[in-house]
């Protein structure tokens, strides 16, 4: 046997450490991003590390993107901000079409035509919206998570009208930081959902509908009476957070994202028409809200995880509009019946929150008006007047048609 | 060729391969520590007290609001450090160092900022005592002066979490980790066996050729035993002034006052910081030209001895 020459040995050698680094690349490319995607959305805390885990991350093994998620409270400003500077993330989820459609009539938004099938969606959580200076109609939002409102919670027995009424059960807090007054805005958008229907609750989230109209102030009454607007109580909910402490044998007119707090507390919930006076024919419909993601730089690596939160294999946080995917086998009754609600399985009216669906100037107004009327109830016809002069008229799908 | 002529041969190609040596992992070595002290010095730590200036602008802010009362005249002096904080911000932004993350967090505290001077300013305006309380509660709220750690929706603690996240920067480029310490080492060990050699190499030759010195090989010797010394030398005191700037920023300073002393302290501590970094360059050129004079020291006398083939 010939005896390996030393020149062969050293180019053997050297060969060898050119294939192990080669190797080594071609390990370290697969294993490196492969492009990244910008996410602005309001989630931080528990809810933000829950998205992390369950959506980001395995988006994130199964396409080596890179997701740089931020996480404001301060999403609306922070969003104007970078819109008006030019440097927008790539996708943000916002909470209610309303500021969306302004930024799509802006131009702002891309269409996510294509990139979802929208037949597994009610029209009111992904509809096809016309925009001036684009030819047709065109869906710029995706549902990533949807909660339900008209929600009644208590413990013990089942509140009624007549048990309702007295403004000392109720649980109140306005307290939202830079939101604060939201809740009332609920309050108020409920009582003419359950009072009006849906049609006449509709036409007013659209602007057709003054707020100097009969029903709209009915609603403003109607829940000052039945939380006490103006007394001492009211006054103390203006710096109560909306999320503080309530059990026991009190109320709370809170959405779905309050289950947990409830269910702990050995609590259950009854659909607000079974609390609100004077309710209408049309009473039952619920009120719904949700987070909604958008498409502002058009990268592939965006239209990608666009296609991710509307796949059926995401782990979206509670609860999915898709009507393909399957009911999560982890929740408990409670949680799938809010889910199915949520997804038109119950063939129920589902409203969208009417402040979620007004201009981001009439939605803010709306939450001073109510701020100011908790405490000065006697106010209303000159804020109502105020409000109405902000009002504008749109054409968005705020109700369902099941 | 001779055994003197090999021997020279032999002792030329072991100080050039430990010349070459010594260079490339004192070249490394050096740029290991110097190539983070610009840095240290212009950005994170300028960075990291345009924070602090905020959060203190901010805090300030927010006392005039208290002192004045709702009748009291506190717009003058409230905006101006509401802009002071704002042109922390913009300094912070434009000494980013932890990139897309920390860009994003300066908007979001950007964003915050104007809601919290949103609700100070309806205070302002309101007449009705509730609601200029509510008011001023949010705005306490969105400012988080009083907020428990772990949250991250209020001013204060996104301007805290992005001072760890700056300072967690600052610490990285202030760090001598283990590869340092293994790199120095090897310059420790590679510098006193080239200098060894070359003393050697010098006794050889005097010893051989009867010469009391060999002069370029000794402008060699001279080249590195002077040369490394010096540059470990600054990077000793490089990396003690950016242990101390550390130490300096580490804790956040809440006198304002405070703030441009540390600064100062800091820029003088560093001010050589561009100079020293500088002196890197030089190592290849110093090493270069050491390995130079060896070859031209040596050279010459390997020639006298080469041996030549019959033509």
């Amino acid at each position: 046997m010939r005896r390996l020459r030393p020149r062969t040995a050293g180019i053997l050698c050297a060969c060898l450490v050119l294939l192990g680094a080669g190797v080594f690349a071609g390990a370290r490319w697969a294993q490196g991003w492969k492009g990244s995607v910008t996410l602005l959305a309001n989630w931080s805390g528990e809810e933000r590390d829950q998205f992390e885990e369950n959506v980001i991350e395995p988006f994130e093994r199964k396409y080596r993107i890179d997701v740089v998620y931020q996480g404001s409270s301060a999403l609306s400003q922070v969003l104007a901000a970078d819109m008006v500077a030019g440097n927008p993330p790539d996708v943000a989820v916002l909470p209610g079409p309303g500021e969306l459609l302004a930024y799509a009539v802006d131009g702002r938004l891309q269409p996510l035509d294509g990139l979802f099938d929208a037949g597994h969606y009610d029209r009111i959580w992904a509809p096809e919206v016309t925009v001036p200076g684009r030819e047709g109609r065109n869906t710029y939002w995706l549902p990533v998570k949807t909660g339900l409102k008209s929600m009644v919670w208590y413990s013990g027995e089942r509140p009624t009208v007549e048990s309702a009424g007295d403004p000392e059960r109720w649980c109140l807090g306005m307290e939202s930081g830079a939101t604060s007054g939201w809740p009332g805005t609920d309050w108020v958008e409920d009582i003419l959902l359950q009072q009006a229907g849906p049609q006449v609750y509709e036409k007013w989230a659209n602007g057709g509908l003054d707020w100097t109209h009969p029903a709209v102030r009915k609603a403003w009454m109607t829940w000052g009476e039945l939380v006490g607007a103006g007394e001492g109580r009211a006054v103390r909910a203006l710096t109560t957070g909306y999320g503080e402490d309530c059990a026991g044998r009190r109320l709370e007119h809170q959405g779905s994202f309050r289950a947990g707090h409830w269910r702990a507390a050995g609590g259950d919930y009854v659909h607000s028409s079974e609390i609100v006076p004077d309710t209408g024919p049309d009473a039952g419909a619920w009120e719904v809200s949700g987070d909604l993601a958008i498409l502002l730089n058009p990268t592939e690596e965006a239209r990608q995880l666009i296609r991710y939160l509307a796949g059926t294999g995401a782990a979206l946080p509670d609860h999915s509009a898709n009507e393909a995917a399957a009911p999560d086998s982890a929740q408990d009754a409670t949680q799938k019946e809010i889910g199915d609600i949520l997804r038109g399985r119950q063939k129920e009216t589902r409203c969208w929150d009417a402040s979620d669906t007004m201009p981001r100037a009439m939605r803010d107004a709306f939450q001073q008006a109510v701020l100011r009327f908790l405490v000065e109830p006697a106010s209303l016809e000159a804020q109502l007047k105020e409000l109405q002069k902000l009002s504008v008229e749109q054409s968005l799908p705020v109700c369902s048609r099941d | 060729m001779s055994t003197t002529g090999r021997e020279l041969t032999r002792r030329l190609r072991l100080l050039l391969t430990l010349g070459a040596a010594t260079t490339l992992v004192l070249f490394f070595a050096y740029r290991g520590v110097h190539d983070d002290t610009v840095p240290l010095s212009s950005s994170s730590t300028p960075g990291i007290l345009a924070v602090d200036t905020a959060r203190n602008a901010l805090a300030t802010a927010h006392r005039i609001v208290g002192d004045s009362g709702p009748e009291g005249d506190m717009s003058d002096e409230f905006h101006t450090q509401v802009s002071v904080a704002h042109q922390s911000l913009a300094l912070t932004a434009s000494e980013n160092v932890i990139g897309v993350e920390g860009r994003h967090d300066l908007q979001t505290i950007t964003g915050l900022i104007a809601v919290y001077s949103g609700w100070v300013e309806r205070w302002g305006r309101e007449d009705h005592q509730a609601l200029s309380t509510a008011y001023l509660h949010y705005a306490e709220r969105v400012l988080g002066l009083e907020s428990e750690p772990g949250t991250d929706g209020d001013v204060m603690s996104r301007l805290d979490a992005l001072r760890d996240k700056q300072l967690d920067v600052a610490e990285r480029q202030a760090a001598f980790p283990w590869q340092l310490w293994l790199g120095w080492s090897a310059v420790a060990v590679l510098y006193l066996a080239l200098l060894l050699a070359l003393l050697d190499t010098q006794r050889f030759l005097r010893r051989r050729f009867r010469r009391p010195v060999q002069v370029r090989l000794l402008a060699a010797t001279a080249v590195c035993g002077l040369g490394v010394p010096v540059l470990g030398r600054i990077t000793w005191t490089a990396q003690r002034a950016m242990s101390g700037s550390l130490d300096g920023i580490r804790v956040r300073e809440k006198d304002p006052d405070g703030i441009p002393k540390t600064a100062d302290q800091v820029q003088s501590a560093l001010a050589d910081a561009g100079f020293w970094a500088s002196l890197s360059g030089w190592v290849l050129l110093g090493g270069a030209v050491a390995m130079a004079l060896t070859v031209w020291g040596l050279w010459p006398r390997i020639t006298e001895y080469r041996w030549r083939a019959p033509r």
